[in-house]
């Protein structure tokens, strides 16, 4: 575990750091707000109106759910190949009948137009 | 853990932290420097005096002089977080990659997995940053990062399989090292074409995980002003805008170490063993290490101020449909060599 | 843990059904949309793999280290799902007609869903348990929304999905549970094993009952018993009829088996805990399910209580088989039960198509049946024998069904429930018998002497179903000798040892 200390180490200190600027920043910068200036802002023009947290497009969230497949796939992929050497043709293989359905699978996505945005 | 240890720790992650600044200073200069160049104007001239190279340096400390505002409408809590997640994911992804024989914050035994995983911590942070803001602009802006941060995860996770195959370790200096003597030893060269077309994927692919052109519609300024950190000011500002410059380096640095070699020269002849001269050694190391990731660097913003942007479903098509079925490929080919040779 | 290609051969139908999905979908995408070329594919390929499941088996009895099954009675569950999926796509074949559906979707994942059905009928391991549970159920929760632009539908999948994924943590708990208690066993006879070493002085911790418990809630989700029944009356109306008839009979069948091979072959040690906590739920399964159906005007979500109650039934076996000596009874008397229940049931959806098809509105009401009789004779006679045979009256498969899991609770002494369960065999003759009084007694409508326009793999459906539910009725005596050899050769925990 000792590896990881200066992970952690590291992950203090920068959040350490950050506080720090901010603690600066608000120490020496000004504080002079107004109503105008805490509006969203949009080019200098009023914010059009309605709330900016509308619905989106469902093709984001597609995307999210295909990131999830493919990338658990990849995930997978890293422990073989470091091991591939050793477990040869037969965890070659193995792979191939994962890769081959996944494969099936984005063949799939790819021709029910998933990825087409319009 | 005795206190040696312990100050090794701090020494390693005060030099990490040195570096990012230093390479996050001089990126912004020359980013602007080479922009100026490009666009046949000459860039900040005055500040510091030759070539304007305290520009960065007088930039920073007006950012810490700026007000901190927070908009009224902002979710405050996760405004406030975003930064710090998205700084401290860059940063803490810089503990692995080796600059030296020695000069690595931690040689993980899962390094590359490790580097992986952590930098995709940073599209919380940005999709956080967007939301969090209540602006459309930074919505959008967040939105479309992310989408395009994530799909590009995945022809980046499987050309970075490519040396893990062929070395067949994780660790960082493990990997360096199967690349020592000579430029023709490097990854990039090895089982020829296609490593080649694993550093080729890879570099694309990285430009549009740190929303470079021509994968920056993130950012894209003519229709989304500034994109997910349009509300941000002040010092919070300055965090995205330093963890996007140590990004760049550290796709760089990535590339360099699994591709390029890593921090050996291209000859043997010109580095310094670690026999005759551990601290020389490491010296020179780091030289050649920093010296290919501003390289890379430079690439990257050269093609910032040469490309123009793509628009959304071409990045979704370049993404899904070319890069994908190509690593894909690549993996089974080069599985396949490795398997067939061997036996 | 060492690889044996032979093993391969133990889960030849599970690939092959897993290579008929690939193909259908492969189709659908790259050759043909047409409904008949998936549907004659998906068909003849359920049928060779019907096939494959008799005649192709390792000799092997203890194989992937004894994570699946690899006996008779695994066999036969095999092609008893094949065969509920088989029906669920001849049923299908009609109704997809003028929608607007993906019919190679849509058949994926009807073979999907039975890919995990029969991964989860041939487990004894939790691991192997867990897969096929998700494959299952993920295949599910898509098919229950297939008709997107319904809200019902959408209302269906957003249910079951939901709860589904809450009932699994319940279950993945347990087994994390289970599997520390045992010292770090998944193996259903090595938990049996492990089991054994407590009492005494050396009592089991009370995590593993926690386990045990949170196990039992998971998988009693998934066989909809009382009191984790909420979601299948909305599911089962909301989805494609086609698809409820098929998650009626195809999931319980898989889920009850698994239950029945944990329960009655892993923790029969503890079945002093167990076994009165299942009484109670079968109970109160037995007799809800069948109250509230008394109450229904949908033919639906008549149905689905009545599945409902039927779960109950069918966890006297489970029950059961807890006691030692009684298990092949018990285990062979559920074979024949969910024969007879996936006929029965799978005949009556069909005919609930078609009658609602004959609407305007489609509406699935009870009153639709009104004279039925009059113009149908012979639709209304197939339905009177499935109410019938649902019902538990003889001469028919529902009856033997019963015999058996009820002769099977008796010899394990469990009479109360017996009696209870006879109860409520009757409570549920009123609104099975409701729907015979219907289309006998009353006088017909506009709406009943609609031309119904069976086609013919409806025909097929309801002739095959009335024509095996009477001969099981007649003579059980060859599908009981079927089922009882299968449970005899089940593997038991003393054959598959793996002590380290």
């Amino acid at each position: 575990m000792i590896d990881y200390f200066p992970v952690l180490l590291l992950m203090v200190i920068v959040a350490f750091m950050a506080a720090a600027l901010l603690a600066i920043t608000t120490f020496i910068g000004p504080k002079r707000t107004n109503p105008d200036k805490e509006l969203p802002f949009e080019t200098g023009n009023l914010p059009t109106p309605g709330n900016a947290r509308a619905q989106f497009s469902v093709h984001y969230y597609l995307v999210a759910i295909l990131f999830v497949v493919f990338d658990v796939e990849v995930a997978f992929l890293y422990p073989w190949a470091v091991q591939f050497k050793q477990l040869g043709l037969f965890g070659l293989i193995e792979m191939l009948v994962f890769l081959f359905i996944l494969f099936i699978g984005w063949l799939f996505i790819i021709r029910r137009g998933v990825l087409e945005w319009k | 853990m005795t206190w040696l240890d312990l100050l090794i720790a701090v020494a390693c992650v005060a030099g990490v932290l040195g570096f990012i600044s230093v390479v996050a200073l001089v990126a912004i200069w020359t980013e602007r420097k080479i922009s100026a160049h490009i666009h046949d104007r000459l860039g900040p001239m005055e500040t510091g005096g030759f070539h304007g190279w305290a520009q960065t340096i007088a930039d920073m400390v007006k950012l810490l002089q700026k007000e901190d505002i927070i908009p009224d409408a902002a979710d405050k809590p996760l405004f406030k977080l975003a930064p710090y997640i998205v700084l401290s994911a860059t940063i803490a992804s810089f503990v692995v990659l080796p600059f030296g024989a020695h000069l690595i914050g931690t040689d993980l035994n899962i390094g590359i997995y490790y580097l992986v995983a952590i930098s995709s911590l940073e599209v919380a942070g940005i999709l956080m940053a967007g939301w969090a803001s209540n602006n459309k602009w930074a919505l959008f802006g967040g939105m479309r990062s992310a989408s395009q941060m994530i799909s590009f995860e995945i022809p980046i996770g499987l050309s970075l399989l490519i040396p893990i195959m062929i070395v067949g370790s994780l660790s960082m200096q493990d990997l360096v090292g199967a690349q020592a003597g000579g430029f023709w030893n490097w990854g990039v060269f090895s089982h020829l074409p296609f490593a080649m077309i694993a550093f080729i994927v890879y570099f694309w692919a990285s430009l549009a995980e740190v929303n470079r052109t021509p994968f920056d519609l993130p950012e894209g300024e003519s229709e989304l002003v500034a994109g997910f950190h349009v509300e941000y000011s002040g010092m919070r500002f300055a965090m995205f805008f330093l963890a996007e410059f140590a990004n760049m380096f550290l796709v760089a640095g990535v590339a360099v170490a699994l591709f390029l070699g890593g921090w050996h020269a291209p000859f043997s002849f010109l580095e310094i063993s670690a026999e005759s001269n551990v601290i020389l050694h490491n010296l020179v190391g780091f030289f050649w290490f920093a010296s290919k990731g501003m390289v890379l660097l430079f690439i990257q913003q050269w093609l910032r101020w040469t490309l123009p942007r793509l628009r959304v479903d071409q990045l979704m098509h370049v993404c899904w449909k070319i890069f994908l079925p190509f690593s894909f490929v690549n993996v089974l080919i080069v599985s396949l060599w490795i398997v067939l040779t061997q036996s | 843990m060492t690889f044996n290609p032979t093993d391969l051969l133990a889960i030849a139908p599970e690939i092959a059904v897993l290579s008929l999905a690939i193909l259908v979908i492969m189709i659908e995408v790259l050759i043909s949309r047409s409904e008949e070329v998936l549907q004659g594919i998906t068909a003849i390929g359920l049928l060779a793999v019907m096939a494959v499941s008799i005649f192709v088996r390792s000799t092997s009895a203890n194989v992937f280290s004894g994570m699946v099954a690899n006996d008779d009675f695994t066999m036969y569950l095999k092609v008893l799902l094949t065969g509920i999926a088989l029906l669920a796509i001849l049923m299908s074949k009609d109704y997809l007609k003028g929608k607007n559906f993906r019919v190679g979707e849509y058949y994926t994942l009807i073979l999907l869903a039975t890919v995990g059905m029969m991964i989860l009928a041939s487990s004894t391991d939790l691991v192997t348990m867990f897969l096929g549970i998700e494959t299952m159920s993920i295949a599910l929760y898509a098919l229950a929304g297939f008709r997107s632009e319904c809200s019902k539908s959408n209302e269906a999948a957003m249910k079951y999905f939901l709860l589904g994924a809450f009932s699994t943590g319940f279950l993945l708990y347990g087994i994390a549970l289970l599997y520390g208690a045992t010292g770090g066993k998944t193996n259903f006879a090595d938990i049996g094993i492990a089991i054994t070493a407590f009492g005494g002085d050396n009592p089991a911790p009370a995590y593993l009952y926690a386990g045990i418990g949170l196990i039992m809630v998971g998988l009693l989700f998934k066989v909809a018993a009382v009191p984790f029944h909420f979601w299948s009356p909305d599911v089962y109306q909301g989805a494609p009829t086609p698809v409820t008839a098929f998650m009626s009979a195809g999931p319980k069948a898989a889920a009850i088996i698994v239950f029945l091979r944990l329960f009655g072959w892993a923790l029969p040690d503890m079945s002093i805990a167990w076994q009165p906590i299942l009484g109670v739920v079968a109970a109160v399964t037995m007799v809800t399910g069948n109250i509230i159906a008394l109450s229904q005007q949908n033919i639906k979500r008549m149905l689905a209580y009545s599945s409902i109650s039927h779960a109950g039934y069918l966890l006297l076996a489970v029950i059961a088989a807890g006691t030692a000596g009684i298990r092949s009874d018990a285990a062979a008397g559920m074979l024949f039960y969910l024969v007879a229940y996936y006929l029965m049931n799978m005949g009556a959806f069909t005919v609930a198509i078609l009658v609602s098809r004959a609407r305007l509105d489609g509406d699935y009401q009870i009153n639709n049946y009104q004279g039925l009789a009059a113009n149908h004779p012979w639709i209304a006679g197939a339905m009177a024998l499935f109410m019938i045979s649902l019902t538990g009256i003889p001469p028919t498969a529902g009856f033997f069904g019963k015999l058996y899991v009820f002769s099977a609770a008796v010899k394990a002494g469990f009479i109360p429930l017996v009696v209870i369960g006879v109860l409520a065999s009757a409570i549920s003759a009123f609104y099975y018998l409701r729907i015979v009084v219907y289309m006998y007694m009353r006088p017909e409508t506009a709406e009943s002497s609609k031309d119904l326009k069976p086609t013919p793999a409806w025909k097929t459906i309801m002739i095959v179903c009335s024509i095996l539910i009477i001969y099981l009725g007649v003579m059980p005596g060859m599908m009981m000798k079927l089922a009882d050899s299968s449970s005899q050769k089940i593997s038991s925990p003393n054959r598959v040892v793996t002590l380290k």
